[in-house]
């Protein structure tokens, strides 16, 4: 990414430069002093930490859900999240959002599927993970990994489906 | 099965027929609820192999909800878009639906009170429309249908943040329930932005007859629940029910007030439009629409005896665009479809 431009608001020319190499990895901030403003990064004593309150939300946007690939900038461009994994893994960033357009509700009180109380995602999130390297081998014309991927995906739905009463050909 | 435009009813869907509860202003009540299946991406990332599985996945399961009486499925990947479009207008497809690209389908009750649309902007869209105020057991309907479709397939849900839809506005219930209201008394009296500010107040939402982005026409609006999470169906639907009432007394009182202060003036409106509804020749769809609300006062009000309220609540529908083509058997420029209207109107209200 480019040091001149501020990464938040991609117009304004960059000012304020931090470089965090805390825990090994080496995190560079530029922003312009605007948005610095409107992130409460002051010119006084807190100035590093809400640097770095700065530099950790962009790169929480910056992330991508490793189910899908969509980034929480991303999403906040077309309003559309790309898959059901992306609630927990952006759920941070997500909550403040959902409070605002939910009348302040951050938790969904209503009913659930066939009328319980919990719901088990570790067998749609593997076929979300399964789905999505399909595809990728589908993409780069590995044929054989295509293969054995469609077929852990329906011996996983063939499992999943037992003790249901319908399933669907 | 598959449906051709020969096998619709030709007074348009059960909910148009003006009977039931405060029909005198609501036409209908709906209620929609989003739901994604589990284990794929929202349709923004699906590719077109997965949203075809998708489609593949749910038409078997579409044909064993067995909607009443009888089952239609719409390939839309394959269905010309004047199907599309009459679909749009009999409010069994969006628009966004009609327009998008790559594999699509709707599956519906032939008296239209139940449809289920497949890779809108969530994998599955269902919908239960019935005449005049009836929101519990229209909910009530929209909910065995969901528990039908959870026996056959597994929907995305969390414990925390309930049912997953693609735009996190819908997340949680995925419920959106409405009223489609005629509210011509609280326009002319310049009330209807009071209204709106006060529904908005209390979370609700303000849309014109097709929905999202429409323009209202005819003085017909539909009202919505905007949130979705963090309130139970029951609740949800309370909230709106709370609120009707209020919205209903006001449009009671600007009638009657129309009627005590100006009743000339009321009578000669509705006299006037439905005159011109008999006589016109060439009709816009805005016209009709005008004209049309006008006369539904009138119908409601007992000024004009000899017209009956579905035929009126019919014509908003059958005098759309895709319609007017549908009747004539091919596509129409605007000018002959508002001759092709004029004719019509003029046959149905004499």
């Amino acid at each position: 990414m480019s040091s001149n431009t501020c990464q938040i608001c991609h117009v304004n020319p960059a000012t304020i430069h931090h470089t965090d190499l805390t825990g090994g990895k080496k995190v560079e901030t530029h922003v312009c002093e605007a948005c610095a403003a409107a992130h409460g990064v002051a010119n006084e004593g807190g100035f590093v930490a809400n640097l770095m309150d700065v530099a950790r939300g962009i790169q929480a946007r910056a992330e991508s859900c490793p189910h899908c690939g969509i980034t929480f900038e991303e999403f906040r461009s077309k309003g559309r999240f790309g898959c059901p994994r992306d609630y927990e893994v952006f759920r941070e960033a997500l909550v403040p959002l959902l409070q605002k357009m939910h009348g302040g509700a951050q938790r969904h009180v209503g009913r659930l599927p066939h009328g319980q109380d919990e719901v088990e995602t570790t067998v749609s999130d593997r076929l979300l993970q399964l789905r999505r390297e399909l595809q990728e081998a589908v993409e780069q014309e590995k044929y054989e990994d295509a293969a054995r991927l469609r077929d852990e995906i329906a011996e996983i739905e063939r499992a999943s489906k037992q003790g249901r009463p319908w399933t669907s050909a | 099965m598959d449906v051709e435009l020969g096998q619709f009813d030709s007074r348009g869907g059960e909910w148009l027929r003006g009977e039931g509860r405060r029909s005198d202003i609501v036409i209908s009540s709906r209620v929609r609820l989003a739901r994604n299946l589990a284990g794929f991406p929202f349709l923004g990332r699906a590719s077109e192999v997965q949203r075809q599985e998708i489609v593949d996945r749910l038409q078997p399961c579409l044909d064993h909800l067995e909607l009443a009486p009888q089952t239609f499925y719409v390939d839309l990947e394959d269905t010309d878009r004047m199907l599309r479009r009459f679909l749009v207008e009999r409010h069994l497809i969006s628009r966004e639906l009609e327009s998008s690209k790559g594999p699509r389908a709707v599956a519906f009750g032939s008296d239209e009170v139940a449809a289920v649309m497949v890779n809108e902007e969530d994998h599955l869209r269902l919908q239960v429309i019935r005449a005049s105020l009836a929101l519990d057991e229209t909910y009530r309907l929209a909910s065995e249908l969901d528990r039908e479709l959870e026996r056959m397939v597994e929907f995305a849900a969390s414990s925390r943040f309930g049912y997953l839809t693609a735009c996190p506005t819908n997340v949680g219930t995925g419920l959106r329930a409405s009223v489609m209201m005629h509210l011509p008394a609280l326009v002319h009296l310049k009330q209807i932005e009071r209204v709106f500010r006060s529904a908005q107040r209390t979370g609700l939402t303000v849309r014109g007859f097709y929905g999202e982005g429409t323009m209202a026409s005819g003085d017909l609006y539909q009202i919505s629940n905007q949130i979705t999470l963090g309130k139970s169906e029951e609740s949800i639907l309370d909230s709106l029910q709370r609120m009707l009432p209020r919205i209903l007394e006001y449009e009671d009182k600007c009638r009657d007030e129309l009627s005590t202060r100006g009743r000339t003036k009321l009578e000669d409106k509705c006299h006037r439009a439905l005159a011109i509804l008999r006589a016109a020749r060439s009709l816009t769809s805005e016209e009709a629409m005008t004209y049309l609300s006008a006369v539904r006062l009138g119908v409601v009000m007992k000024i004009l005896t000899d017209v009956a309220l579905p035929r009126v609540n019919e014509l908003f529908v059958l005098t759309q665009p895709a319609h007017l083509q549908k009747m004539e058997g091919r596509a129409l420029e605007p000018d002959d479809r508002d001759v092709r209207r004029a004719t019509f109107v003029r046959q149905t209200l004499s």
